[in-house]
């Protein structure tokens, strides 16, 4: 790796410091709850590894315990992460230089988290390096995944009571403070907010999509209005 | 059953990993146009945002629960949209709903 392409994965790490709290407190839980379910240590690790999705991987912990429920694990698996395909299809543009066996190994490494520190980072500065940059967010970020799930197996049940709310808000704090902090143009600070709140709307129209169509509605009527704002300024 | 597990949890492993290297396969190789473009990071501000939402009444066990936290959430945003430091915020919002738990809300 040569000094520029090592600079840009360390402010890659840098990022993702954030990004190991958010992830080591969730798999802290995680770990407590396979713990808790009976599962041998190795089990959850794996699926930590292979998975590497959290809001899929409680369900699975809860059904893993009991019998026959292989289909139904797998099928909300697939339901539950289809968010990634969304995700991969709109960083994509941001990889245009890489090789696709690069791509291949990156593509385990897409979170939320992963995906939002690099797409605003893409937003204010975006070249060559930008998978060097994914790659220095995404690696310390599934360290720190793994190792939360170790260390809540284990030492999990010492935490005493009444962190559980503090540690539950991470996650969407530090999503929140990011954007908070990114985001500078004024549409984009716009359709942000209205998605935040057109989630708990969409998500009552089709239980369990709402933050994939929301997406997709939200980010469609943004160009529109865009597009019609634009014709509209250069025809008056 | 460690096998059968095993396997589960390889499955989830591979269906997971399908639907994030095909897309980002597929869109790498397509050209896009400006407007696309625009449509795409419009899209991923949008998803960030809903993951806040569902990060947020994730885990709230009543709606006092959803009140304090509501207050820690503005409170992440004001402080990071001011500092401009996302962990600043984001350890703002934590210390508001640990304080707050703490103290009965």
């Amino acid at each position: 790796m040569n000094s520029d392409r090592l600079t840009t994965f360390k402010e890659g790490a840098r990022a993702a410091i954030p990004v190991c709290f958010a992830f080591f407190s969730i798999t802290f839980t995680l770990g407590i709850t396979a713990h808790a379910a009976g599962l041998p240590s190795g089990e959850v690790l794996l699926m930590s590894a292979v998975v590497f999705a959290g809001p899929a991987q409680f369900p699975a912990v809860d059904l893993l315990s009991l019998h026959g429920q292989a289909l139904q694990i797998l099928v909300s698996t697939i339901f539950i992460n289809l968010r990634f395909a969304v995700m991969s299809f709109a960083i994509a543009p941001h990889f245009k230089r890489v090789r696709t066996a690069g791509l291949s190994l990156g593509a385990q490494l897409l979170t939320a988290s992963t995906f939002a520190v690099s797409f605003l980072r893409f937003q204010q500065r975006s070249g060559g390096d930008n998978f060097v940059y994914f790659l220095g967010v995404a690696i310390p970020s599934y360290a720190c995944y793994l190792a939360g799930t170790v260390a809540g197996y284990y030492f999990g049940v010492g935490i005493p009571s009444g962190f559980d709310e503090g540690i539950q808000f991470i996650f969407p704090a530090y999503l929140a403070a990011l954007l908070a902090s990114e985001l500078r143009e004024r549409q984009t600070v716009v359709v942000a907010g209205v998605a935040f709140l057109t989630t708990p709307v969409i998500e009552g129209l089709v239980p369990g999509w709402g933050l994939i169509v929301n997406a997709v509605v939200v980010a469609t009527a943004a160009v529109g209005v865009e597009a019609w704002w634009e014709s509209t300024s250069q025809s008056s | 059953m460690v096998g059968e597990h095993v396997a589960i949890i390889l499955g989830m492993g591979v269906g997971t990993y399908v639907l994030r290297v095909v897309p980002l396969l597929l869109a790498h190789r397509l050209t896009l146009t400006p407007r696309m473009i625009r449509w795409f990071q419009f899209l991923s501000f949008s998803i960030i945002s809903s993951f806040v939402w569902f990060g947020f009444v994730k885990g709230a066990s009543s709606l006092d629960t959803l009140g304090f936290r509501g207050i820690a959430l503005g409170l992440t945003i004001l402080v990071a949209a001011r500092v401009r430091i996302s962990i600043v915020g984001m350890a703002a919002g934590v210390s508001v709903v640990l304080i707050l738990s703490h103290m009965g809300w």
